[in-house]
């Protein structure tokens, strides 16, 4: 058999390196969840007896912040699977509970869609610019005498009310369009937007992305298609330096992006189809959403937070 | 008829008390130059300028392992000049308390319940939330959110107040309410409506979480929520 190099490449992505990894993944995945969760030893040596894939988890218990917000009777802490991001083969690692007041609230859609206004609109400059009767070439002469031709009189062929003549009161230079919605609008919109993807069943929660096994675009691919995620993903961690591995795997694929928490956005999340995050992720926007939720000063934020005036802008027709 | 100006008439501005001509000195006519002239004066001031402006100044020499700059490194020589500072929040973490309570915070701490009622009539939240299908949630201040909404109400001109006025104008807002809305409305409603004897129109907003009473019942509804333990 004659092995070229890309041949052998190609053998080592599909087969050979999965294989391994998979032993290797099966290997550290008893010691590496502990580390970076936080379970305690006793409750992984149980999980460890059983079957992985179809037993069922131990319940990792997270304290809940502000939970004088919500009664338990009524809006239960809402329940997601923690999964893991080192393998092709999906395991549940355990069930984690979430904030109902982040990720249970009430999905407006009309604060998402007007979130979703503001991020397409602020951007946006009109250049629209109409010439006026001063700037249009052509003669300035009086088209014809005041007097003794019978026709109408007229001073000038660029007066507006010529054909091809000058535009008066017309739209004028780059305008802007950019405005800010209220600071507290963002913020439910982001959290209906979570809960939305919640409720869908679209919001997926990882324990890290350091153990990704492989830099190849095609494995990503291959698992995400295995995890039956939608097409388009938006992994979220809560550091903007990204693990090696899933940073290259990524890199050539427009659909699957990755994204720190502080850039977190609702034109983002409606973009992608699957949303997933790390347990450091949904801990931090978590805390960041209540603190807003509960903080007192509000007329600080809402004044900070504004756009600055530039002055009255004529509207355009 | 009217009086027209004198056009001869020589105005007083120039004129001094005694009615002569103030003198007035002519100045002297711009300087002209030919090209080079020009272009030799100018070159100068911009010479002159760029050695004024460029002109180094002279560096201050600190040499780091030289005294008295060595004191900078914690391993150098310590002659007095720095300020000694001592972490303690290493060795005994429980002093920072003393500091955090000192610090400007955000968020207001949650009240505690006790016995003694307060002078305002102010009632803490509970520790554990009422055994009911619905529950109110308080506000960041820790108070009921409960409102008073006065319809068609002109805050910018008082005195501009709407001449025709339609249907109530007082309504009493309850806010943040999760849970079996329709049961607080009957609740609170047969309740209301059996102290005042009258009826009351009142209109649930599920999409928000809102409970809107026809009428000014805002101390009858905080006083109703205290007893059922929000």
């Amino acid at each position: 058999m004659n092995l070229t190099s890309k041949s052998v490449s190609r053998l080592f992505s599909s087969r050979l390196r999965l294989s391994a990894l998979r032993s290797a993944s099966e290997r550290h995945s008893s010691s590496s969840t502990a580390s970076t969760i936080g379970i305690s030893q006793s409750t992984l040596e149980e999980s460890k007896n059983v079957d992985s894939v179809l037993s069922v988890p131990t319940f990792f218990k997270r304290d809940l912040q502000n939970t004088e917000l919500f009664n338990k009777n009524i809006t239960p802490p809402r329940e997601a699977w923690l999964e893991n991001f080192d393998s092709l083969e999906r395991r549940k690692l355990n069930v984690i509970e979430l904030h109902p007041k982040v990720f249970g609230a009430f999905p407006r859609p009309d604060l998402i869609q007007l979130n979703h206004w503001w991020q397409t609109r602020y951007g946006q400059v009109d250049w629209l610019w109409f010439r006026t009767r001063a700037e249009l070439a052509g003669s300035q002469k009086k088209p014809w005498q005041q007097k003794g031709t019978g026709r109408a009189r007229h001073g000038s062929i660029t007066a507006p009310q010529w054909i091809h003549g000058g535009w008066s009161h017309g739209p004028r230079g780059p305008r802007s369009h950019f405005f800010m919605l209220p600071f507290f609008t963002r913020v439910r919109g982001l959290i209906a937007c979570l809960s939305a993807k919640f409720a869908q069943n679209d919001l997926k929660i990882v324990d890290t992305l350091e153990k990704f096994p492989s830099d190849d675009s095609k494995f990503l691919l291959e698992f995400v298609d295995k995890r039956g995620w939608g097409p388009s993903v938006l992994i979220v961690d809560k550091n903007d330096i990204f693990p090696r591995n899933i940073a290259l795997a990524s890199e050539d694929i427009n659909h699957i992006n990755l994204m720190p928490v502080y850039g977190l956005n609702v034109y983002s999340m409606l973009k992608h189809e699957t949303l997933v995050l790390t347990l450091a992720a949904v801990e931090e926007i978590e805390s960041k959403l209540l603190y807003q939720l509960t903080r007192n000063d509000l007329k600080e934020v809402i004044n900070k937070f504004k756009a600055p005036y530039i002055g009255h802008q004529p509207k355009v027709f | 008829m009217f009086a027209l100006k004198n056009p001869f008439a020589v105005s007083s501005a120039n004129r001094t008390e005694d009615g002569t001509r103030e003198h007035v000195e002519k100045l002297p006519p711009y300087p002209t130059f030919t090209k080079e002239e020009r272009r030799y004066i100018y070159k100068g001031i911009i010479e002159e300028e760029a050695t004024l402006r460029d002109k180094p100044t002279p560096p201050i020499e600190a040499n780091p392992n030289e005294a008295p700059f060595d004191e900078i490194y914690a391993d150098g020589p310590n002659r007095g000049n720095f300020t000694e500072v001592e972490v303690l929040t290493a060795k005994r973490p429980e002093l920072w308390f003393w500091v955090e309570r000192l610090l400007k915070t955000n968020i207001s701490p949650n009240p505690v319940r006790t016995d003694q009622t307060s002078p305002t009539g102010y009632v803490p939240p509970p520790e554990q939330p009422p055994n009911l299908p619905y529950f109110v949630a308080r506000t960041r201040s820790k108070l009921l959110p409960v409102y008073k909404v006065v319809q068609g109400e002109n805050y910018q001109f008082p005195d501009k107040q709407p001449k025709i006025k339609r249907g109530p104008e007082v309504f009493t807002q309850i806010q943040r309410i999760d849970g079996d809305l329709r049961q607080l409305e009957r609740d609170l409603r047969g309740w209301l409506e059996q102290k005042h004897s009258k009826r009351i129109l009142s209109a649930v907003n599920e999409y928000k979480g809102t409970l809107k009473l026809a009428g000014d019942f805002v101390f009858d509804v905080v006083r109703w929520l205290e007893e059922q333990g929000f």
